[in-house]
Formats: structure tokens, sequence, C-alpha cells
């Protein structure tokens, strides 16, 4: 007498082979494990023993049925994976960024955003849009991969495809020292800014530009994040081009430093109050907004092409 | 190398070279009708090594690409689908293994040639 595993495992190989197919491979199947069973069995084993090694040979029914249906056991296989890689990265390094520099701007303009409130906001929404991404990008190419109907998508590749040498810009040493020499000066003018004002109080010492305030930590801050820049722009120099990991680390300080300086003019908090005061006592008054907006379109631009040259560049050198 | 890795490399490198010439020597035993089981003991008693549950799902591609036709019979003991190569098979049956014969003489003369 058979036990019932035959059966389940038979029907545990039908449940994912599509309906029409199921007769004709179930009573095939069902004949082939009978006939190996009976073969084995004649060789002394017991029928049981020979039914359970018969279909431990035969192994995952899910597999078999996998192998029945021609159902690719993987996810994206190797004709569509590179461009699926391709795109991904593609969109993650533009969509990403872009995306994640808006709404900063947006919750910085809007206002009543706390700076903890800006900086977590972004950086789990720069998560979750990289998850969207990857989750949709993985499921349209599962589905490609599935349907088969990948001819328009599959990029042939063709010998002008090749990163072309010569436009990898190398990074050279006149490049290193007018930026380190740049985002020096710009250090000295924070310092100088303090003791060098066009106006003086009541009692004759000079009104600073910034805040004063912010001396007790976001000044030594971006101060900081400059300094990183220095040491980035070494680091670079030393590597020789724009790789990848270049490019993410120079987005990393660019956001630390746009980011806090584009939410504490939104907070009117950069621009020393004084300062501001004593302009408009010049009938300057209206002044203000103007200064605070082009400060902060300034940084967001300058901001944006310095991250985008860096992806840029290590996109065309490849690495 | 450890002597374990050693065999262990050696039969996925045998794996590899073999999986090509299932399909070709499915296409010769079949000029003789044959069913599932049936095929795999033949293939078993003529050295050719393939588990069952590759071929079993093999036999119904190769029936889906027209290289084997198919016909159920239901008098024995228990229905058999018996399988035999078509005319289209055989043809390609041809081709291969004049391919194969020729590989096997490009190595002959490359090992030849190293030695």
């Amino acid at each position: 007498m058979m036990s019932d595993l035959t059966d389940r495992y038979v029907s545990a190989t039908l449940r994912s082979i599509p309906e029409k197919l199921r007769p004709d491979i179930e009573a095939e199947l069902r004949a082939s494990i009978e006939d190996a069973i009976d073969a084995r069995a004649e060789t002394g084993s017991g029928k049981l023993a020979a039914e359970e090694s018969v279909l431990t040979e035969l192994g995952d029914p899910d597999r078999l049925a996998a192998s029945y249906t021609g159902t690719p056991g993987y996810l994206i296989g190797p004709e569509l994976f590179f461009d699926y890689k391709r795109l991904l990265t593609v969109l993650t390094v533009t969509v990403v960024p872009i995306v994640t520099a808006i709404l900063v701007i947006l919750a910085v303009i809007s206002g009543d955003a706390s700076v903890g409130s800006v900086i977590t906001g972004a950086i789990g929404g720069a998560i979750n849009l990289a998850v969207h991404i990857f989750f949709w990008t993985t499921l349209v190419f599962v589905i490609l991969e599935r349907t088969g109907d990948s001819a328009g998508v599959v990029h042939s590749w063709k010998l002008s495809d090749l990163p072309s040498k010569s436009t990898v810009a190398k990074i050279g040493i006149f490049d290193t020292v007018s930026s380190i020499a740049f985002i020096g000066l710009f250090i000295g003018v924070l310092f100088l800014q303090r003791n060098a004002s066009p106006f003086t109080d009541s009692a004759g010492d000079p009104v600073p530009f910034l805040n004063p305030s912010l001396w007790s930590f976001w000044m030594w801050f971006l101060i900081g994040v400059l300094v990183a820049e220095i040491v980035f722009e070494l680091v670079k120099y030393r590597v020789g081009h724009w790789t990848w990991t270049l490019a993410s680390v120079n987005l990393a300080i660019g956001v630390l430093f746009a980011v806090p300086v584009l939410w504490l003019i939104g907070t009117d908090m950069l621009i020393n109050p004084d300062f501001l005061s004593a302009l408009a006592n010049e009938g300057l008054g209206n002044v203000e907004t103007w200064l605070a907006w082009s400060i902060a379109v300034t940084v967001l631009i300058v901001t944006v092409i310095d991250v985008g040259e860096g992806f840029w560049e290590a996109r065309k050198s490849g690495n | 190398m450890s002597l374990v890795n050693k065999s262990e490399n050696l039969e996925a490198h045998q794996r590899e070279l073999r999986r090509g010439s299932v399909v070709l020597a499915c296409l010769l035993v079949l000029k003789d009708p044959g069913y599932g089981y049936g095929l795999l003991e033949r293939l078993e008693l003529a050295k050719v090594e393939v588990d069952a549950n590759t071929l079993y799902p093999l036999l119904r591609r190769l029936e889906k690409q027209g290289l084997l036709t198919s016909d159920w019979d239901t008098e024995g003991a228990r229905p058999r689908k018996y399988y035999v190569t078509s005319a289209e098979g055989r043809e390609l049956a041809e081709g291969l293994t004049s391919s194969w014969l020729e590989l096997t003489e490009t190595l002959k003369n490359l090992s030849k040639g190293t030695k």
C-alpha cells in the first residue's frame, strides 16, 4: 500500500502549474514516480522506503514545477541585470538628491520647521524615496524578465558607449589649490566680518553682518564642514579623479553645509538683526528679504552644481 | 587545494561539460520510443548522467520545440506517455553529433599539441 506522500508531492508540484497543463503533467509525473518506486522496491528495500527516496531525489516540488513551466528561478537574470543596475544607479543619484533638496528648501522657506525636523525629514524622505525607486525599478524589471518583452529595453552595447578617457577630468593641482584657497578665504571672511563692518553700534564697536549668537554653535559647525571640505579636496587630489564614493561624500558635505544655512535663513537667524536695523536706519529696510533670498539661492545653486559635477564626472570616469 | 575540494571542482566542471550533451543523448536514444522512467534507465545504462527532475521537464520542452512527438499509451498497467524523436529532432541530432565530434577532434589535437 502506498502512503499519501506521492499524492502530496504531486499536488504540491501542480499547485504552481497552469491549469490546462495539469492533467497531462500529473498523469506523466505519477507514472514516472510509480515506475521508479517499483524499480527500487524490487531491489529489496521496502515500498515506503523506496517512495521516500524517489521523492527525495525529485526534490523541491516548486523547483520541479518551475522547471516544467520554464519559470526562471531568479528575479532578474543576467540578460537584464546590468541595465537594471545602471538605471537604478542613475535614478538614485539624480532623483534622490534633487527631490530631497527641493523638500528641504520648501521646509526651510515655510519657516515653521525646527532644524531637527528639517534634517530628520530630509533623511527620512531621502531613504523613503530611495526605497521607492528601488522597489518600482525592481518590479518593472521582474515583470520584463517574466513577460520576455525586453527587446525594446535591453540596451545593446555599442563601442560608442565606452567612457572616453580624454573627457575624464583629471583633478589637477591648480583646481585643488584654488578650491582650498577659496574655502580658506571664506573661513577668513567669517571671522573677519566680526570686526569689519560698515556700521558701528552706540559704543563704537562694529556691527557684524552675521548673527553673533551663531558663534555659540552654528558658526563652528559650518567652519567644521568647510574644513572637512578642504580635507576632501586633498583626498580628491590624491585619488586623481572623481569616483562614486567621492561624489557621495561631496554630496554629504554639500548637504551638511547647505541645509543648516538655508534653515538659518528661513528662521531669520543668519543675518544679525542689529545689522538689518542699521541698514533700515540708512533707509534700506526693504533689502532684508532680498538679501536673505539671494544668499539662499546662491548657496543652493552652488551646492547643486558642485554636487552634480561630482556625480557627472564620476559617471564619466566610470568608477 | 585539498583533495576534497579538488574532486568537487572536477565534478563541477564535468557537470558543466555534460550539460549540453543531455539534449543530444535524449534525441539519439528516443529514435526508439520511450517513456519517462524507462528513458531514465536507458540513459543510466548508457552512462549519461541526468537527474529525473531535469529529464522530465526537458522532455516536455523538447516536445514543445517540435524535436520530440508524444503519444499516450493507455493499454498497459499504467498510462504512459511515449516520446519519439521527430524528423526535425533527428536532423538536429545529426547536426549536434557532427559538432560534438568536431569538438572532440579539436580537443584531441589541442591536448596532443601541449604534450
